[in-house]
């Protein structure tokens, strides 16, 4: 994977269930204008990406792709109780909300951008997928930048529980995004690699046989438990653990909010973010920062 | 032998059929069924037409058992991986790409019927995330590889399709599995209706008496791989993808946004607007977006524009499942020699000054353009040829 | 009474559309003859304003506006809307 450089990157974590005009006020370090019909999940797009690009001018054909585990989930049940409960029909905004994607419109929209503009999702690794996208639309020449983020609301109580390891993660929201170019010059770190694996042992035979280029920190998503992480550490022996779990808390776009951190936090250092969804799918990104 | 990406499977579920052969003769014919839906739990007086799945009583809404959601989903995954005859090896190394607007919002619905719980508290207990759909199906059909999950409203599918199209073009997959669903549910159903989008008894795009959309259910399922399984296979050509920032949920009515996804979409495949034997519209019925659409048409082919087909009047406009579910249709009704009419249309409207086919058009290989819209101002453009299959 | 003479249901009316469409107005400033809709109009409300604020006249009022340009012609300003909710 080549030619991948973050520009500019942004984390943003919230408390769960905080206040939408806390929200607002937040927004409002980075734009002035005012926001009508927008819910939890715009506004946290609308802060993560703008404080990502604050600075920095950006090319009109800039492409969004903003990856979420649940995106617009609360505005799903405001319109269902809507018609079933208050037997009504929904409220117009309620129900165009509830398609995820209108928080990249407004983004774009805000941003003054005409590029492709996408939400998508993956069980675990959303991120990660999203990065694929991204890398297929440079390498076609549709692009020349992209913003790309994950984005959750903090979920909610049962959602995705069984699967996760629980370690008493706070619930929190979450909007961590890069803003990436093809070219070096000017960027503080570097998508170094985007690798998928059918399961552990192929991931564990790449990471064995790169073994020329040491990393200094590994990080882990939800779903690697403790011992499994021990296993990763003995084959890899970094000299640090980045723990963004449990030192930021939880939300279905962890993986993009602590990788945000890491680069935001660690010049100098490399990281290798180990991930995997319920199926024993692996997915390994390398982020180097400057 | 030519590199690419080729539909080399398919299967489809909707209101017309539940094969390709059945809806391909139920579209030259112009067998459409339509059903009249009520808002019951609104209390409201009137009814309006929806494009059901109507295969036997089982099938009606009120009828439908728990697991009727996956079992037409399951089905319809199983078909187009059978009729590509992938072997289990072979599936291993397919990748999912899943568009939906909907999601599982129909099981959730289906699940209130049988518990006295709130159909809200259920869907916060069980919903699992958007990719899950996704996840599910590779785990019943055995399909290795990663899933990705599209929700960019009625443009879900078709952008699932484009990426795994050029995702298998540049090598970076050997084979994808690609799927369009959206089943009926009160959440959409009442919803367009609460934006007054719905039509009230006939759909007729770019007619001048057109009064909206009205929706359809459908499950649609292709196999791209990176060779032709047979001649005729269509191949993707290229395609493009933006964002039209004029309104959340109508375009500029220039059409300039819409004209230049076209337009990315011919530079990308490489080809002259006048390469383009036929165009398949989004044509969704509505107002604003057929007058934004024809503008746009008559932009990128400089006012000479090939014929044009609106396929919702057969399946209903079925969103997020439009993008692969219209591919199919349209694709196999070229395979059998016609480019379809469009059905319910009877006079040209000054606005969209465009009048589709209003007879079926013999045809034979060619070059074809799809376009698709929604809300969000997402915009699709698919390019796809059967020229050269049999040479 | 005719709508239009009813302070009390206008003062209603003005809060129902600041609410409904999630504008920073202060009621007070809404003039009863005031253009509710498009962009020369004060508050600038749109076809989506006109369709949330019909869904709301319809659970509060019980009174069904079907038609998108009969909403638009009822909802001209807060006079033409107090008359049509309550024409006298």
């Amino acid at each position: 994977m080549t030619g991948l450089y973050i520009h500019s990157v942004s984390a943003f974590i919230g408390e769960a269930l905080a206040d939408t005009d806390l929200l607002k006020e937040e927004l409002h370090k980075y734009a002035q204008e005012n926001f009508r019909r927008v819910n939890r999940f715009i506004l946290l797009s609308l802060i993560g990406a703008r404080e990502c690009i604050h600075g920095h001018s950006i090319a009109a054909d800039t492409a969004v792709y903003l990856t979420t585990e649940y995106g617009n989930l609360g505005d799903t049940v405001v319109v269902l109780d809507e018609i079933y409960a208050a037997h009504s029909l929904p409220k117009p905004f309620h129900f165009i909300n509830t398609m995820s994607n209108t928080a990249t419109f407004y983004l774009a929209q805000n941003l003054g951008t005409r590029g492709r503009n996408l939400t998508i999702s993956s069980q675990y690794l959303s991120f990660e997928r999203g990065l694929d996208l991204l890398m297929t639309d440079l390498t076609a020449g549709a692009e020349q930048s992209a913003l790309i983020g994950g984005v959750d609301v903090a979920s909610l109580p049962g959602a995705g529980g069984e699967e996760r390891d629980t370690r008493g993660w706070r619930m929190v929201d979450g909007s961590g995004w890069f803003y990436v170019r093809p070219e070096h010059e000017g960027a503080c770190g570097a998508f170094r690699e985007n690798r998928s694996f059918r399961n552990e042992a192929a991931c564990l035979k790449w990471i064995r046989e790169r073994g020329e280029s040491p990393v200094d920190v590994v990080a882990f998503g939800a779903l690697i438990g403790g011992e499994e992480a021990s296993r990763w550490r003995e084959a890899l022996r970094p000299i640090a653990d980045f723990s963004y779990l449990d030192q930021y808390g939880y939300c279905g776009s962890a993986a993009a909010c602590g990788i945000g951190m890491f680069v935001k936090h660690f010049p100098g250092k490399s990281l290798l973010h180990i991930n995997r969804d319920p199926r024993g799918n692996y997915a390994v990104l390398e982020v180097e920062v400057f | 032998m030519q590199q690419g990406a080729f539909v080399t499977g398919k299967a489809m579920i909707c209101a017309i059929g539940e094969t390709p052969e059945q809806i391909v003769e139920a579209v030259r014919h112009r067998r459409i069924h339509l059903a009249h839906l009520s808002f019951p739990l609104a209390g409201l007086p009137y009814t309006r037409p929806y494009y059901l799945i109507m295969r036997n009583e089982a099938d009606r809404p009120e009828n439908r058992p728990d697991g009727y959601f996956t079992e037409i989903l399951f089905s319809t995954a199983a078909g187009a991986i059978a009729d590509a005859g992938l072997s289990d090896i072979e599936l291993g190394k397919t990748h999912l790409f899943f568009g939906s607007t909907s999601m599982d919002v129909p099981v959730f619905e289906g699940n209130h019927r049988i518990t006295s719980a709130s159909v809200s508290d259920i869907f916060l207990r069980a919903s699992n995330g958007y990719g899950k759909i996704a996840s599910a199906v590779m785990e019943r059909l055995g399909i290795g590889g990663g899933s990705y999950t599209f929700t960019t409203a009625c443009t879900s599918s078709a952008n699932a399709f484009l990426y795994a199209a050029a995702m298998i073009g540049q090598g970076r997959l050997e084979r994808a599995l690609v799927i369009g669903y959206d089943l009926f549910n009160n959440l959409g159903f009442y919803g367009f209706e609460g934006l007054k989008s719905l039509a009230t008894s006939t759909y007729r795009p770019f007619d001048r008496q057109r009064d909206g959309l009205i929706l359809g259910e459908a499950c649609g399922a292709v196999v791209l791989e990176g060779r032709p399984r047979s001649a005729g296979d269509f191949r993707f050509l290229g395609g493009a993808n933006l964002c039209d920032t004029y309104s959340v949920t109508s375009h500029d009515e220039e059409g300039t946004a819409v004209a230049e996804t076209m337009n990315r979409a011919l530079g990308q495949a490489g080809i002259a607007p006048g390469a383009i034997r036929a165009v398949k519209a989004h044509a969704t019925g509505t107002e604003n977006s057929d007058r934004t659409e024809c503008a746009a048409m008559r932009l990128t082919f400089s006012g000479r524009v090939p014929p044009v087909t609106c396929v919702k009047p057969f399946i209903g406009h079925t969103v997020g499942a439009c993008g692969v579910c219209e591919l199919i249709l349209f694709t196999q009704s070229l395979k059998a020699g016609f480019i379809p009419a469009t059905p319910g249309f009877r006079e040209k409207d000054e606005g969209c000054n465009l009048t589709p086919l209003t007879e079926n058009e013999a045809v034979g290989e060619g070059i074809f353009m799809l376009n698709y819209f929604g809300f969000g101002g997402n915009c699709t453009t698919l390019i796809l040829s059967n020229e050269g299959g049999r040479a | 009474m005719k709508g239009s003479l009813d302070e009390g249901l206008k003062t209603a009316l003005k809060r129902l559309i600041v609410e409904e469409c999630d504008i920073k107005v202060d009621i007070a400033a809404i003039g009863d003859d005031d253009t509710l809709f498009g962009s020369d109009s004060r508050l600038g409300l749109d076809s989506i304003d006109a369709l949330e604020i019909s869904i709301a006249v319809m659970n509060k009022y019980n009174l069904l506006i079907s038609d998108s340009k009969e909403l638009r012609k009822v909802m001209r300003s807060i006079n033409t809307f107090a008359d049509f909710i309550q024409p006298g």
